[in-house]
């Protein structure tokens, strides 16, 4: 509803000649200023009720204007001509100000104040300003109607326009309100409040003005300023929940209604009970409330006034509400949506007409038929909306008869027949079954939702126990008791359960039951609703046995894998390696559960062999290639003997190519493994490496004390895979080893993973100033360092590839 | 014959193989589970382009990451260029800060015998 008024101006009072002898004037008008001023007059008489003829007089006196303007021979008469034109053009402007027709509107006002500015007319200029930012305040540019109002409030200061200072004040204050409403800034209502009281003061100054035309815009100024003050106040309190706000707004709006009726201002008077039954319905006086809005229904009943209708009708069904009158809400609501289908439709036939005006002298029919066409779809689209608007009453009520049941259970009143009647009514719109049954659960009443879904009529259930011909043999038991147990609880409960359609098609249904209460407590009714729940069950279904047909093949293979990883492990020499190496660490962490890494050793009296090997791929097919690699190691150095670094890859590389039957030298295979490999002389303390891809590195004090780290680069080719079409070649390199010398093994999996704060690559460098570092502390140490920082880099990444370190301090 | 592209994400690398102009180019990470299912094409188009190569070939190779079988793959790919006669340029470029990859396309050229021009890239 319109709660505020704006104050559009003109630059003439409007007089109160009516326009019937205004046109008996111009009949007998020459084409002079006058009859361009008579065509203003009469534009601006038509511009409410009539705003076609409104624009035609005012078009026609443009061109009178215009006209006259290229024949005028004095100076004079040029004033009066430019005078009369701008006049005309803000005629113009209000005229489709007040359609919505915003860009005209605009365009005209700008025209106007253009003209003005020439003639240097200040009050005009000032009217035009202040009009230009009403269309920019509707347009919701807020920035640019403050500062064209500003602009006019200047002028009008200047020139001590008390009433145009009013106006300004009066828009300025509106202004703050719009911006208050968008920021949910109290400060906003304030600055409001300032200017609209600065606003009425000057418009009370006004109504004892010796001007009569003066006067009585003073008194109606006065009026809005009341009203509009009141609205700010409702605002405020509606944002900051201050009560006295609403006291406030209550007495501004009760000044601003006596003021109304004292001027005889029907739209006013109508405005002001809305505001007031407003702001009573926010104090939660309700029945004062539904007075002052029924009061404002007659007013707008009478005036016609459908949009205030609109909102009258509104409050009023949500008042009933309130109240628990729903017959009453629901009647409302109907008139509420009614009106606004038929306000719907009237305003495309308006644009229609509009249009077929507009394109008529081109006689363009082809358009006029495409237009209707269109209109002939809005209208069926106004339809679709009627239906939607349709099943939201439906469900609106639904949720009433919940509200319903729980407010008789609760305040204990009796319901009567015609409400159940009422509610029925209601109920057979929704897509929703609806039963209602009596105390024994006899059916009374069911809804056509309710045949749709289970293909019985009224005729056929009435009397009828719905669990006697809705169940069948496929219904759960448990549900049947669990349902029945509930309903001795007299408690609203839901379900969801299998029944059976007339046809004898299963249907699931989801129910909620909703016992009705006697004053004593006792049942007296049960309203069931429902809905077809069949599809979504069967979906449900199907994805359930699917998970779980997923879940069993996952749980087989993890369990698998898991099985062989307690192999895998058994080919670990893990307490071999530490009775060997007592001062070391293996840092081995699988991406998956199983590994494609493995480390190796054995030891006689006087070599130590040891091998880490990290084997392509991850996971199962890594690990299988581990334990050929496993058992090729066994042969080559227990059974046969040999210990030269070199000699061993050489055997292995051989071994996996027959192993894998990597004999076809067209084919592109890959499966392989690089490793690095040790063998220690323990009496020379000396160690032979030889690595095939990989490294080994050493840390050691040097002759000068420093520390030294020392990377063995392997060879380039690894084993097998497609490295066979190489001539293996191996070399050996020869290491002196010292007490306190720290020998390191690994895969590429360390200095592979991706991870920190670029996702990058953990790398060689890093893994070189990493262990550099953390070389002087004990191998558990060391281990436990390694794993915090590469578990740190990885943080939420995925593990690339299988990690294994080895450390073995001398 | 068609052009050979891929768009690249962090697991696969891009692929721009252009017939026409003679540049192949791959770049960014190779960490595929099953990297067959990446190379097998690179290594049949490769295959395809090498019955009637153009007068010179580029193969640009700018990657930062493979996983071991992806390595290995990629010696199959060297091979494969080495083995043709025609004029192929090999570029490995690689980030000047990384050394991994610097080590990788140096052993690259010692176990394949081709050769290969090594153009750093400052990030």
């Amino acid at each position: 509803m319109i709660a505020i008024c704006l104050l559009t101006c003109v630059n003439s009072f409007s007089q109160s000649a009516i326009t019937d002898s205004l046109q008996n004037l111009l009949e007998t008008a020459k084409a002079d200023t006058n009859k361009v001023k008579l065509l203003n007059e009469l534009c601006w008489e038509y511009k409410n009720s009539m705003p076609d003829k409104a624009l035609k007089y005012g078009k026609q006196s443009l061109q009178l204007a215009t006209i006259l303007l290229e024949n005028s021979t004095s100076s004079n008469q040029v004033i009066r001509c430019k005078k009369a034109i701008a006049t005309c053009l803000n005629h113009i402007g209000v005229v489709y100000d007040y359609q919505g027709d915003y860009e005209n509107a605009l365009n005209h006002y700008l025209k106007a104040l253009k003209i003005n500015e020439d003639l240097n007319d200040r009050k005009n200029i000032a009217s035009c300003l202040n009009n230009v930012g009403i269309i920019y305040y509707y347009q919701g540019d807020n920035y640019k109607a403050f500062d064209y109002y500003m602009q006019a409030l200047k002028i009008r200061k200047e020139s001590g326009d008390k009433n145009g200072i009013a106006e300004s004040l009066n828009n300025i204050g509106l202004l703050h309100i719009a911006i208050g409403n968008l920021s949910g800034d109290p400060n906003d209502y304030n600055r409001a409040i300032t200017c609209l009281r600065q606003s009425l003061e000057l418009k009370e100054e006004l109504e004892n003005s010796p001007d009569e035309p003066l006067a009585i815009a003073g008194e109606q100024g006065v009026a809005r300023a009341l009203g509009n003050i009141g609205s700010v106040y409702k605002n405020r309190g509606d944002l900051t929940g201050d009560l006295s706000d609403y006291s406030k707004a209550l007495d501004y709006h009760l000044n601003a209604l006596k003021k109304f009726e004292e001027l005889g201002d029907k739209k006013g008077i109508m405005v002001a009970l809305y505001d007031i039954g407003d702001v009573y319905n926010m104090q939660g006086k309700y029945e004062k409330a539904l007075t002052y809005i029924h009061k404002s229904l007659n007013n707008a009943t009478e005036m016609g006034a459908k949009n205030e209708l609109l909102a009258v009708y509104q409050k009023l069904s949500e008042l009933y509400q309130k109240q628990n009158n729903f017959n009453r809400a629901l009647e409302y609501y109907k008139s509420y949506s009614q009106l606004k289908d038929s306000l719907f439709n009237e305003e495309n036939s308006k644009r229609i007409i509009e249009m077929q005006t507009k394109y008529e002298s081109e006689n363009k029919q082809k358009e006029i038929n495409l237009l209707a066409k269109e209109n002939e779809l809005k209208t069926s689209e106004a339809g679709r909306q009627a239906i939607l608007r349709n099943s939201l009453i439906g469900l609106l009520l639904l949720t009433l008869i919940f509200a319903l049941s729980f407010y008789y259970r609760y305040r204990e009143k009796n319901r009567n027949s015609i409400m159940l009647e009422k509610l029925s009514l209601v109920a057979s719109r929704t897509d929703n079954y609806v039963i209602i049954t009596d105390k024994y659960d006899k059916i009374e009443w069911v809804n056509e939702g309710f045949t749709r879904i289970t293909g019985y009529s009224m005729q056929d259930v009435a009397g009828k126990e719905p669990q006697h011909f809705l169940r069948g043999e496929l219904t759960d038991m448990e549900t049947k008791k669990r349902m029945e147990e509930k309903k001795e609880t007299k408690q609203f409960f839901t379900e969801e359960i299998l029944n059976y359609h007339k046809n004898g098609n299963p249907i699931w249904l989801s129910v909620s039951v909703n016992p009705i209460l006697s004053k004593n407590g006792e049942v007296i009714r049960y309203i069931n609703i429902g809905n077809d729940i069949t599809e979504q069950k069967h979906v449900k279904e199907k994805l359930e046995s699917a998970y779980k047909v997923i879940t069993k093949k996952n749980e087989e293979i993890t369990g698998s894998i898991k099985y062989a990883k307690q192999i895998h492990e058994s080919i670990l020499p893990e307490d071999e390696f530490k009775r060997i190496f007592p001062n070391s660490f293996v840092l081995f962490k699988p991406k998956d559960i199983v590994s494609g890494d493995f480390y190796w050793c054995t030891a006689n009296r006087k070599r130590i062999v040891i091998a880490a090997c990290d084997c392509t791929g991850h996971g199962v097919p890594g690990a299988f290639i581990s334990m050929i690699g496993n058992d090729l190691l066994n042969r080559i150095i227990i059974e046969k003997g040999i210990d030269d670094p070199a000699a061993i890859l050489t055997r292995l590389q051989e071994g996996v190519h027959l192993a894998l039957k990597q004999t076809d030298r067209d084919a592109f295979t890959t499966d392989g493994m690089d490793v690095a490999l040790c063998s220690i002389d323990m009496a020379q303390n000396t160690i032979n490496f030889a690595g095939a891809e990989r490294p080994l590195w050493l840390i050691r004090k040097n002759t000068q004390n420093n520390l030294e780290f020392v990377d063995i680069k392997g060879d380039s080719n690894g084993i097998a895979g497609m490295y066979y079409k190489q001539v293996p070649k191996f070399t050996n390199h020869q290491v002196k080893i010292n007490p306190g010398d720290t020998v390191y093994l690994s895969s590429d999996g360390f200095m592979d993973q991706f991870g920190g704060p670029g996702n990058e690559k953990f790398g060689k460098k890093r893994i070189k100033e990493l262990l550099l570092h953390i070389w002087h502390l004990s191998m558990a140490q060391q281990k436990e360092k390694l794993n915090a920082t590469i578990e740190s880099w990885r943080g939420c990444f995925e593990q690339t590839d299988d990690i294994m370190m080895i450390g073995i301090k001398f | 014959m068609k052009n050979l592209t891929m768009k690249g994400d962090f697991k696969y690398p891009e692929i721009a193989f252009d017939a026409e102009k003679g540049i192949l180019e791959l770049s960014g990470n190779c960490i595929p589970e099953r990297a067959g299912d990446l190379f097998m094409p690179i290594l049949d188009w490769v295959k395809n382009y090498l019955q009637s190569p153009r007068e010179a070939t580029v193969l640009n190779l700018k990657l930062t990451y493979l996983n071991s079988t992806s390595k290995r793959y990629m010696v199959n790919l060297l091979e494969l260029i080495k083995s043709s006669q025609s004029n192929i340029t090999v570029n490995w470029y690689y980030d000047n800060e990384d050394d991994d990859m610097l080590d990788l396309g140096e052993s690259y050229k010692e176990v394949v015998g081709l050769p290969v021009n090594f153009i750093p890239v400052t990030k």
